[in-house]
């Protein structure tokens, strides 16, 4: 999901304040690290995944937001 | 709309596979990618074996002694603990592990949240498509 679908997710169920930061780079070694993630899928992202995109698959953010009051 | 939901129950019954295909302890590798040594010292091995998050939301949740944390979608209890600590006796951290669509999710907690009250999440976000191959595999769901 784009952060700005994101973004717009926490708006239409009522969050104000919404700050998206932390930005940190998720590729395909990151993922490796996670259980959740075969070596078979890992494999095939080595596979189809652009050279230059395998370190930024992905990025972690942390979101926060607040609920008016 | 019934393709839709038996679609959404496949994710949901692919992602419960996968979790429980986990080996206790797979999580520790993941845990010191977002944890400092400090933060991992007040934590049981427990926790950290089962931290598979994407981010550390407590570093960033500036929590003050007395306040009242519901960590959503729990796991092993990381985030939990950390928040417990933060908040401290006169504060209460519950944990809830859960799996729901985002969007049904957020509306959940904004109804429990109080007025005022404030959400931080970690999680990932991706700009642009992924490969149909990897977008399309199951065991990348769970991922």
């Amino acid at each position: 999901m784009a952060e700005r679908v994101f973004a717009g997710k926490l708006q239409r169920a009522g969050f104000a304040d919404i700050w998206v930061g932390g930005h940190r780079p998720f590729g395909i070694d990151q993922a490796a690290l996670y259980p959740l993630f075969t070596s078979e899928v890992i494999q095939v992202m080595r596979e189809t995944i652009p050279a230059d995109r395998q370190d930024h698959v992905a990025t972690g953010v942390i979101v926060k937001a607040r609920k008016p009051g | 709309v019934a393709r839709d939901l038996m679609f959404q129950r496949e994710i949901k019954d692919t992602v419960q596979r996968a979790y429980a295909a986990i080996a206790t302890g797979a999580g520790a590798t993941v845990a010191r990618r977002h944890y400092s040594d400090q933060e991992l010292a007040e934590v049981p091995d427990g926790a950290i074996g089962w931290a598979l998050g994407v981010g550390n939301p407590v570093r960033y949740a500036r929590l003050q002694p007395g306040q009242v944390v519901l960590d959503v979608g729990s796991g092993g209890g990381i985030d939990t603990i950390l928040a417990a600590r933060r908040v401290g006796p006169g504060g209460r951290a519950v944990g809830l592990d859960m799996s729901a669509r985002k969007s049904r999710a957020l509306a959940e907690i904004f109804r429990v949240l109080r007025p005022e009250g404030r959400i931080c999440m970690a999680d990932l976000t991706v700009e642009g498509e992924l490969p149909p191959e990897v977008a399309n595999d199951q065991s990348a769901w769970a991922g």
